[in-house]
């Protein structure tokens, strides 16, 4: 299904694309994004299967290349409802997955290991993140008893109905049962788990996030500011909402490198002190890419955000 | 006379009669059996994953391979059943009984009732059966349950539709006539002279609605309003491995081969009850 025909403008101002038009398609799963790719019927796509790259990687008609890690995959938690107001069972959650199964199987390896909210390529990263996002199991069984609730504790995950998710939610399911949960899965079309996490009527969620430039404001003003829209945690009710504001306002109102970097890092134990998101890992996704088509920046291509004026056919 | 045939050259016969029927009901009572003793039949638990061993094609540890979680695909293929079969069963037995109902009710007492009752079922029919399905499900919500409503309440028009037509002409028969010049409640009519009566084609047409109840039970699942995801079924699993088509065909194909077999061969054996049950079909065998 055509969605949408870009035209090449003779007078951009950068000067004209090298192709003429782009044509943007859907297609309605990715099976079928994936026959359209191999019988060349579509030059690029990010949404094929990642089970299909090893054997893509040795076609002559089709590149994979690998993005930056720009998007964050992670479990956004509630804070504003029971179950996941208290802490002790947000850090239970968090212990509780075994990310290295979870990239392995669920994203098959196109993933890093995940330190905080903000990413490896972004200002004032903090690797020491990666202490608490860890596999502790014993830890999270701890940190349930602590917490006082009735074992298991019923909860439920959305997730969207699309791409890896079902996948990570199954293996993300199995790990918190192991340790005292008992998940109910509810597995949405994008429209209904988008509509559902906006009203705050989820509990546990996959989720994601992807910036537009590696700066962490871009990620810290929609997942951390209160009241921002697009909120996936409804972070608005977690006692540090003021503290975790004034950073975030400080960071766009500072233009020392220095001086940012430091109030990001800030930011980031803060973020891993109270956990409204508990980090999957950082999403390398891999691009699909007909042989024909030359210059593709995978840099923005990662975070879907494609830079189509510079690139050109080889044909 | 009969008794003067043999015995082999009557089973000769009755296999060129019912040939396909009979590999039919082998077939589908072959496929319940392994459902119901899935425990025992299953080599592997249907939920142990072994990330490290994904995507195995079919071999002597794992006949049907494994899936993207390493799961067995035999073992989950032989639990999987359970699900939709139970399902359909269930929502035939259902639309069967409500249908049932319905038709005699408004195909005997006649008059407004029947009117209204058949402009009901026009209603119903005039919707696809699977999106009244899936209408249903999405009103009442996901889960097996409700998927087994929503297949039984689209099919109550197909049963109430033929037991009303069944029952109109049953009413005016000689032996019906007499039962009721003999002071016969309508009740004791109904259950002793019409019921009987109207069996043989209300059993066909059960055994050609379970295999569409298969069939809506496996799409719903299929498109996630059934079981819980991980869930061993048939239509989920087909539903996991649609995107692996290309890259471990084996995943879906097991299920959805398992699906096709059921559905043919309650389709084959219907058509055997119908020709044992038609009695102009079977004068036309013998």
């Amino acid at each position: 299904m055509l969605v949408a025909l870009l035209v090449a403008n003779d007078d951009y101002w950068a000067g004209r694309p090298y192709v003429d038009q782009i044509v943007i398609r859907a297609f309605p799963d990715e099976a079928a994004i994936l026959a359209a790719l191999e019988a060349g019927e579509i030059d690029m796509t990010l949404y094929a299967p990642f089970t299909s790259v090893p054997r893509l990687q040795s076609s002559e008609n089709i590149r994979v290349e690998v993005g930056a890690p720009l998007v964050d995959l992670f479990i956004g938690a509630n804070v504003a409802k029971e179950p996941f107001d208290n802490l002790l069972l947000r850090q239970a959650v968090n212990y509780a997955l075994d990310r290295e199964t979870l990239i392995e199987a669920g994203l098959n390896g196109f993933a890093e290991m995940p330190a905080s909210l903000l990413g490896p390529l972004d200002l004032g990263f903090d690797e020491s993140g990666r202490e608490v996002s860890v596999y502790d199991p014993e830890r999270a069984k701890a940190l349930l008893a602590d917490s006082g609730v009735d074992l298991p504790l019923a909860i439920e995950v959305a997730y969207e109905n699309n791409r890896f998710w079902p996948q990570l939610a199954e293996l993300v399911a199995a790990d918190l049962e192991a340790v005292g949960f008992d998940v109910t899965l509810d597995r949405l079309d994008a429209g209904s788990f988008w509509g559902k996490v906006g009203d705050g009527a989820t509990q546990l969620s996959l989720n994601q996030r992807s910036t537009f430039v590696p700066d962490p404001h871009d990620k810290a003003i929609l997942m951390a500011r209160a009241g921002a829209e697009g909120s996936q945690t409804q972070h608005q009710a977690l006692d540090a909402v003021d503290e975790i504001d004034t950073l975030v306002t400080a960071g766009i109102s500072t233009v020392d490198p220095m001086e940012r970097e430091a109030i990001y890092q800030e930011f980031q134990a803060l973020m891993l002190e109270h956990l409204p998101y508990i980090y999957i890992g950082y999403l390398t996704p891999p691009i699909f890419v007909n042989a024909r088509v030359q210059n593709v920046e995978t840099f923005g291509t990662a975070g879907g955000r494609i830079n189509l004026r510079e690139i050109w056919l080889s044909e | 006379m009969q008794g003067l045939i043999p015995t082999s050259a009557r089973i000769r016969a009755f296999w060129r009669r019912y040939d396909i029927a009979v590999v039919g009901s082998v077939a589908f009572a072959f496929i319940l059996l392994i459902t119901i003793f899935a425990s025992l039949v299953s080599p592997y638990d249907p939920m142990a994953r072994n990330i490290k061993n994904r995507f195995a094609p079919p071999s002597s540890e794992n006949a049907f391979g494994t899936d993207q979680l390493g799961r067995d695909i035999f073992s989950r293929v032989v639990h999987g059943g359970r699900p939709i079969l139970s399902a359909s069963f269930s929502a035939v037995l259902f639309s069967l009984a409500a249908g049932m109902t319905i038709g005699v009710a408004g195909g005997y007492l006649g008059g407004p009732l029947d009117s209204a009752l058949m402009r009901l079922m026009d209603v119903m029919l005039s919707f696809p059966s699977i999106l009244l399905a899936i209408l249903i499900v999405a009103t009442l919500g996901v889960g097996l349950l409700n998927v087994t409503i929503a297949i039984g309440f689209a099919m109550v028009p197909v049963f109430a539709r033929l037991a009303r037509s069944i029952v109109i002409t049953l009413a005016y028969e000689e032996y019906v006539a007499a039962a009721r010049s003999l002071g016969a409640s309508d009740i004791h009519i109904i259950w002793n002279h019409i019921l009987p009566n109207m069996l043989p084609p209300i059993i066909v047409q059960a055994s050609a609605m379970l295999a569409v109840a298969i069939g809506a039970a496996s799409a719903l699942n299929f498109i996630g309003l059934g079981v819980e995801p991980g869930t061993p079924d048939w239509g989920m699993m087909v539903a996991d491995g649609q995107r692996l088509i290309f890259d471990a065909p084996h995943v879906p194909l097991f299920p959805g081969l398992v699906i096709t077999i059921t559905v043919l061969s309650v389709n084959y054996m219907g058509d055997g009850l119908r020709d044992h049950l038609d009695p102009k079909l079977r004068r036309q065998g013998t």
